[in-house]
């Protein structure tokens, strides 16, 4: 059967979005074992350490009433998969049948970054060769390592961890002129004015103490953000992708 | 310091803090602005994404053994009413954001209703590979279209609520600033339509 969704633009506010975790595999449906997860969990924060390509997979009981393929979207959007820079985020998301919600909804929702690399046609592919049959079975862990094992070497080829890198060199020198900005102007018309008023010491010596106070905290806050992001082992949180409805989603 | 100075330095004063106030409202505005035209940027690649996608469904309808050229009618139709609809992204005024919306969505019931009738008269080729990807790439254009409607009103709101909101309203008058529209659900379908179909 082919779902072909009409949905209006949509002012409501009763959008719902499964809760944010820190984790790349977020089951709320118990549909996988606990070592599932953490071999699922594993191999994408290896491929996001790699490649800085983030992959979500999220499977929930419900979708509250909302179309599969726009609660994908929203996940990754308000989650923030993928990096800033590159929109370079994927979401998968399971709906499992449940006696309330009696249907299977499978999505993938490509962030902009990845829309080249994995077009509709491809998405729609991967579930209905891929997904469905091992999804009817109640197999969710072979489904989903099959999808990843197609999408994990396309989206490799996509652009590589060195553009991130060299990205990354741009916004610290970026961050640099902010900061000589921020502390450098104020530090100027402080001189000038401590010149024209010499005998206002209390003045000098509090602005002083906030300079110095500021310069560090730009500086930690800039190397503690990249850190955590990269700091190996664990996953270290999401990169504020964007996502603009590509993808695709069937039903199993 | 004699008290006329005082007095001059102090009106000179609470003038430079009203013109600063109206600097950081304006270039807020622009900003809230500049948001909104990227927002409509994206809607129309999507909606442009739509339009390309279109030959490749009458072209592959075409291709239909015992095709019937009424089929195409309505969704050639709708899309050249598109292609009528000009919008001039520095204004994207209500008036002008409303008909785009209806020419818009006129095609989008042009496109619902085409591939209903597609599916219905030609199984065989509603069967192919070849549909099927088209099928989903239509498909994943009408999401594209969905969530960024939703995004460019995200950031009108944005925009009108700052332009509105009293204090930076007067300056915002003063300094040419206007309201812009919205998209809106259509009044018949509050809730998603879905046109659905088996092959």
């Amino acid at each position: 059967m082919v779902l072909l969704a009409f949905v209006p633009a949509a002012l409501s506010q009763s959008e719902w979005t499964p809760k944010k975790s820190n984790r790349l595999v977020n089951d709320y449906s118990g549909m996988l074992s606990q070592e599932q997860q953490n071999t699922l969990e594993q191999r994408l924060v290896a491929f996001n350490d790699s490649t800085s390509n983030q992959i979500v997979i999220v499977i929930t009981p419900t979708l509250q009433g909302d179309a599969s393929w726009a609660v994908a979207t929203r996940i990754g959007q308000t989650w923030g998969v993928g990096q800033k820079d590159f929109n370079n985020g994927l979401v998968i998301l399971i709906k499992s049948k449940t006696e309330e919600e009696p249907s299977g909804d499978v999505a993938i929702a490509t962030g902009y970054g990845v829309e080249g690399a994995l077009p509709d046609a491809f998405c729609k592919r991967i579930i209905d060769d891929y997904m469905v049959e091992p999804l009817g079975k109640g197999d969710y862990y072979t489904a989903l390592t099959e999808a990843l094992d197609i999408i994990e070497p396309v989206l490799r080829g996509e652009y590589s961890y060195a553009d991130y890198k060299k990205s990354e060199r741009t916004s610290a020198l970026i961050g640099l002129l902010v900061v000589l900005g921020f502390v450098g102007v104020p530090a100027v018309i402080a001189y000038f004015y401590n010149k024209k008023h010499p005998n206002n010491k209390g003045n000098h010596g509090g602005n002083r103490n906030h300079t110095s106070g500021s310069y560090p905290w730009f500086m930690g806050s800039g190397s503690s953000g990249r850190s955590s992001g990269w700091g190996g082992g664990g996953f270290g949180g999401f990169g504020g992708g964007s996502f603009g409805g590509g993808g695709a989603s069937g039903k199993f | 310091m004699k008290k006329s100075t005082i007095t001059i330095l102090a009106v000179v004063g609470v003038l430079a803090i009203i013109v600063l106030w109206g600097i950081s409202v304006n270039n807020k505005l622009v900003t809230l602005e500049e948001n909104v035209s990227k927002a409509w940027s994206q809607v129309e690649n999507a909606y442009k994404r739509r339009m390309d996608l279109i030959p490749q469904l009458v072209n592959t309808v075409q291709g239909a053994a015992n095709y019937e050229k009424s089929v195409l009618t309505e969704v050639t139709n709708a899309r050249a009413g598109v292609q009528q609809t000009q919008v001039d992204p520095s204004q994207l005024s209500e008036e002008q954001i409303a008909a785009y919306q209806k020419a818009q969505d006129n095609l989008t019931k042009a496109l619902a209703n085409t591939i209903k009738v597609t599916v219905e008269r030609y199984p065989e080729l509603t069967a192919t590979q070849g549909f099927r990807d088209l099928q989903a790439q239509l498909e994943g254009t009408e999401n594209r279209i969905t969530t960024e409607r939703g995004k460019f009103n995200e950031a009108v709101q944005a925009y009108n609520t700052k332009l509105r909101r009293f204090p930076a309203s007067i300056i915002a008058g003063m300094l040419g600033f206007e309201k812009k529209g919205y998209f809106t659900a259509p009044e018949e379908a509050a809730e998603p339509v879905d046109v659905k179909f088996d092959f």
